[in-house]
């Protein structure tokens, strides 16, 4: 069994080409894939990390390429803890479709769950057309942290995931200890595994 | 984003609906490597099968209000198809709508605006204007506007999810930033001092709160606010909660208490539509409501394919009977039999005896062989059981109609009885959030091993060779894309591929009810409740009831979902076919009879029961048609028709093999990565299959849990003698002990 305190599932949103998957890849094996064709067969990654002396494990979910057509299904926001809306900064189209996505985020994501607006290829400061301030502005908004990354030259991406962990983690001890043993909110923590009942129920 | 018509344009197979079969069926497809096109005409996805929240379920009724004839009454786009043909090609028109769905009609029970909502919000604002003279006037005004502006860009998108609304939406969005943009920079720092304030007042309210009083009291703070975005004269409480942020811990001790005040009135305050409304998105309504048998063809396969981790299950606690008028529990698993007050000790040895029987009736012919194909009832009736344990065994365990024969029936228990104790002490599972979400897990299957998806787009014509085959579809934006196979639902198909038996309307009476409490409970536990109810009027159509809580997702703390379905005929309103359930069962009044749960809001329709399909022989060899939804309570058969239409296509292919664990994939390292072929598929290889299961059994019990379920673990075993009702069900891992269970 693997050794570890808390897990948490981290779901990726935001336009085709942002860079969602190499912000991941970036993260959890510290590659930039240029040009890299569409993850197949990957529901998610992992990578373990260690927030004040506690293994913690992020789960991090892409979307399959279903966001091309704005065709996320609603089951892949459930019971998601952190959520990271990714733009392009050098592409307005990406930032002005924001708003559609807050609207699924809104009808599908858990009221609670942790968000993070990303502009992401910091990296192509020439080409940048949404400036550092509307970002942050949008993010203020709608009560979402806002952060400026570089998937290419590894910039903040570390930091992204890292405060997301740590958040979670301050989140779920603080829970704990309020209410030791319960978490109503969040449904996936009731989860049984199907080998658990008696034999009394047996037919 | 990118539009439909940036689409690939050849795909080995499309599929056209995201209903549960064609769902499984585009899995399996893109699961072996096939490349795969799935498209949907609406802008959700589980077509027939979708579960809405309350906008969406309201905004659908709309839509079907009075469609009841199959007229092809959507405008076709103006694009000269023919154009796109090659030579000796011809069309085939599909239709563009989805006539399946008529007679809704919607009804609240409930004041719009309750006197106490009223009231409460008097005294809020009283409050208010106290605890706004200790901030800073300007700031909190600023804020106010700030706050209200962008709550609004939400609303309009909120309000209506279409398109339309969603480029308005984005303009608005635009507007804002642009307007008002320097300013709200200037408070921006001010802001983010403030969010630590907020952070410690709501600190100082957790610590004086605890339990279920805490979740309460945030999900009663999330509620103001969006009350007050919806009406005018609410700003009030959107100012409160801001001055809540700005407010230092004295005033978040304040708020302690007027929420503590809060939760009180929450307990006994009853509903107004206004509070409905405000949580809409809590609400996940079902149009067909599917229950799995824990052991079934849906849950093996969920299992097997590994699919089950993308969703969550809760097991149906109790099956619910209705006898001289009075609800009861139905004893059904061993435990129950022995513990249940309501019969003898005559009969629980009588009833112990008839369900072993059951479950090896296909040892002992002799018993049965003159009563196969004769009716199920008459064979009960042979066996000489009292009244009260015939009423269980009909009724409730094989759920038997006059008309079954006893062959039917016996089958029908023995799945009954095997599917006990597996995961509970009934025989089903409940998807969270609603049936609609198990479509979409496929979905997520197929997409992930490289499904193309695309919802709102519709196919307006087949494209059919000199020797009628399909050889691609033109969508309505006019892109000609080629395939080799087509998979639709049968609501996408032209009439004339449809035999004439099959288009002779079965239809399917259903009905959405909220209601203030459950219709039988026990004690504290949360109850998820299944009955089939026998309606004297008509002995072969029962009318089926599920009763799913708050906790299943399907509805915010204090509304209980009831989903009513039962088979109708030509001519019947569903109004009146369900009434005696809606009779027998609820109340409309505030005060006689307050056993019965209260009405808050009904929903009813008409369902054209799409299960079971024959083609005729005008289809092309190449086009399958797939079924809709039917009456059946579970989705077995959804399974076994996907599994056909895959066997058909490609015999030699394996059916949804387990996708290979996420945690198990080795990537090749950094300087491979790099050089890689930039177009290649997949830069990664996996690990051996052996190795695989080796891993997936050693994590299965890691898997999907939660942060606080390190803590749990203690408890689990204790928590194995109870089966505890309340827990959720994950299915996903313990292929191993399921197996053992079986």
């Amino acid at each position: 069994m693997e050794d570890y305190k808390y897990l948490f599932k981290i779901v990726l949103i935001g336009e085709a080409g942002v860079g969602k998957t190499c912000l991941v890849r970036r993260f959890t094996q510290g590659l930039f894939p240029p040009g890299q064709a569409a993850t197949i067969g990957v529901d998610f990654m992992i990578k373990t990390v260690e927030i004040e002396g506690d293994k913690v494990k992020l789960q991090i979910w892409d979307t399959a390429g279903q966001e091309k057509f704005r065709s996320i299904t609603q089951s892949y926001y459930r019971a998601a803890h952190g959520l990271i809306l990714v733009y392009d900064v050098c592409s307005q189209r990406t930032f002005d479709a924001l708003p559609q996505w807050l609207t699924d985020i809104d009808s599908f994501a858990n009221e609670k769950v942790l968000s993070y607006l990303v502009g992401n290829k910091i990296d192509r400061g020439d080409a940048r057309e949404i400036p550092t301030h509307v970002g942050e502005q949008f993010a203020e908004r709608y009560e979402m942290k806002y952060i400026e990354t570089s998937a290419k030259e590894a910039d903040n991406v570390d930091k992204l995931f890292l405060d997301i962990a740590s958040r979670l983690t301050e989140d779920a001890r603080e829970r704990n200890r309020l209410i030791p043993g319960e978490d109503s909110m969040n449904i996936s923590s009731n989860t049984k595994s199907i080998s658990s009942c008696s034999r009394c129920f047996k037919f | 984003m990118a539009s439909g018509s940036d689409l690939p344009k050849e795909f080995d197979v499309i599929v056209l609906g995201t209903g549960m079969p064609e769902s499984i069926a585009a899995a399996a497809f893109s699961r072996i490597g096939q490349s795969v096109l799935h498209l949907d005409r609406n802008d959700h996805y589980s077509g027939n099968w979708a579960s809405f929240n309350l906008q969406g379920i309201e905004k659908w009724a709309k839509q079907h209000q009075d469609v009841t004839s199959h007229k092809d009454d959507l405008e076709r786009p103006d694009i000269d198809e023919s154009s796109l043909l090659e030579e000796g090609e011809t069309l085939v028109q599909l239709p563009l709508g989805n006539y399946s769905f008529s007679q809704t009609e919607t009804e609240y029970f409930v004041p719009e605006e309750d006197e106490e909502d009223k009231k409460a919000m008097e005294e809020k604002s009283a409050k208010q204007t106290e605890s706004q003279i200790e901030t800073n006037n300007d700031q909190v005004v600023d804020n106010v506007d700030e706050q209200t502006k962008s709550a609004d860009v939400h609303q309009a998108t909120d309000a209506d999810g279409d398109s339309n609304a969603d480029m308005k939406d984005d303009k608005v969005e635009k507007d804002s930033v642009n307007t008002d943009g320097e300013k709200t920079y200037e408070f921006s720092e001010t802001k983010e001092g403030d969010n630590g304030a907020k952070t410690e007042s709501s600190d100082a309210i957790e610590e004086k709160l605890s339990g279920q009083e805490q979740i309460d009291n945030d999900v009663d703070a999330k509620t103001e606010t969006i009350e007050g975005v919806k009406d005018e004269q609410n700003t009030v409480e959107v100012t409160e909660n801001v001055s809540g942020n700005f407010n230092t811990e004295s005033a978040g001790t304040e708020n302690v208490v007027s929420k503590d005040e809060d939760t009180v009135k929450e307990k006994s305050k009853s509903w107004s539509q206004k509070r409905m409304k405000s949580e809409w998105r809590r609400f996940n309504m079902d149009l067909s409501p599917k229950v799995l048998y824990s052991v079934g063809d849906m849950v093996e396969l969920l299992i097997s394919s590994d699919i089950a981790k993308y969703c969550e299950f809760k097991t149906v606690t109790q099956i619910l009977t209705l006898m001289d008028g009075n609800l009861e529990k139905v004893p059904c698993s061993r435990a129950d039999v022995f513990s249940s007050k309501k019969v003898s000790m005559l009969e629980k040895r009588m009833l112990m005896k008839f369900l072993q029987f059951c479950l090896e009736y296909e040892q002992k012919p002799e018993e049965i062989k003159d009563y196969m194909d004769k009716p199920f009832l008459e064979f009960l009736s042979s066996k000489k059981l009292t009244p009260t344990i015939r009423h269980y065994i009909q009724h409730s365990i094989a759920m038997a109609t006059d008309s079954m024969t006893t062959s039917e029936g016996l089958i029908k228990m023995k799945k009954f009885l095997s599917s006990l104790g597996r995961y509970g002490n009934t025989a089903f599972l409940w998807s969270l959030y609603g049936s609609g979400e198990l479509p979409q897990s496929f979905c997520r299957m197929c997409a992930v091993f490289g499904g193309v998806y695309c919802l709102r787009t519709s196919v307006s014509s087949l494209i059919m060779d000199s020797d009628n085959r399909c050889v691609g579809i033109i969508t309505t934006e006019g892109s000609r894309i080629k395939c080799k196979w087509v998979v639709m639902e049968s609501t996408y198909a032209p009439r004339n591929y449809l035999s004439v038996e099959a288009s002779e309307k079965r239809l399917i009476a259903r009905a959405i009810l909220m209601t203030d409490r459950p219709l039988f409970t026990t004690g504290q536990k949360e109850q998820l409740s299944f009955m089939c109810l026998p309606c004297s009027d008509d002995g072969d159509r029962p009318i089926n009831v599920l009763e799913l809580p708050p906790s299943s997702m399907a509805s915010p703390l204090g509304i209980y979902i009831c989903h009513l379905t039962r088979q109708s005929k030509p001519g019947l309103k569903p109004k009146d076919d369900l009434l005696y359930a809606v009779q027998s069962l609820f109340t409309k009044d505030d005060d006689t009879d307050v056993d019965k749960p209260k009405l808050l809001w009904s929903l009813y329709f008409t369902q054209e029961d799409l299960s079971l399909v024959s083609p005729s022989t005008a289809i092309p060899d190449n086009v399958i048609l797939m079924s809709g939804p039917g009456s059946d309570i579970d989705i077995d058969s959804t399974v076994l028709e996907a599994k056909e239409v895959f066997k058909r296509v490609l015999p030699d292919e394996e059916f949804l093999p387990k996708a290979p664990n996420p945690e198990d994939i080795i990537y090749v390292d950094d300087s491979e990565a790099q050089v890689a072929d930039a177009d290649s598929q997949s830069e990664f290889s996996k690990s051996d299959q052996s190795e695989q299961d080796t891993a997936q059994e050693d994590q299965s019990e890691q898997r999907l849990q939660d942060n606080d379920q390190e803590d749990q673990s203690d408890c689990r075993k204790e928590k194995d003698q109870d089966c505890g009702a309340k827990e959720t069900v994950d299915i996903s891992g313990n292929v191993e002990n399921s197996d053992a269970n079986v």
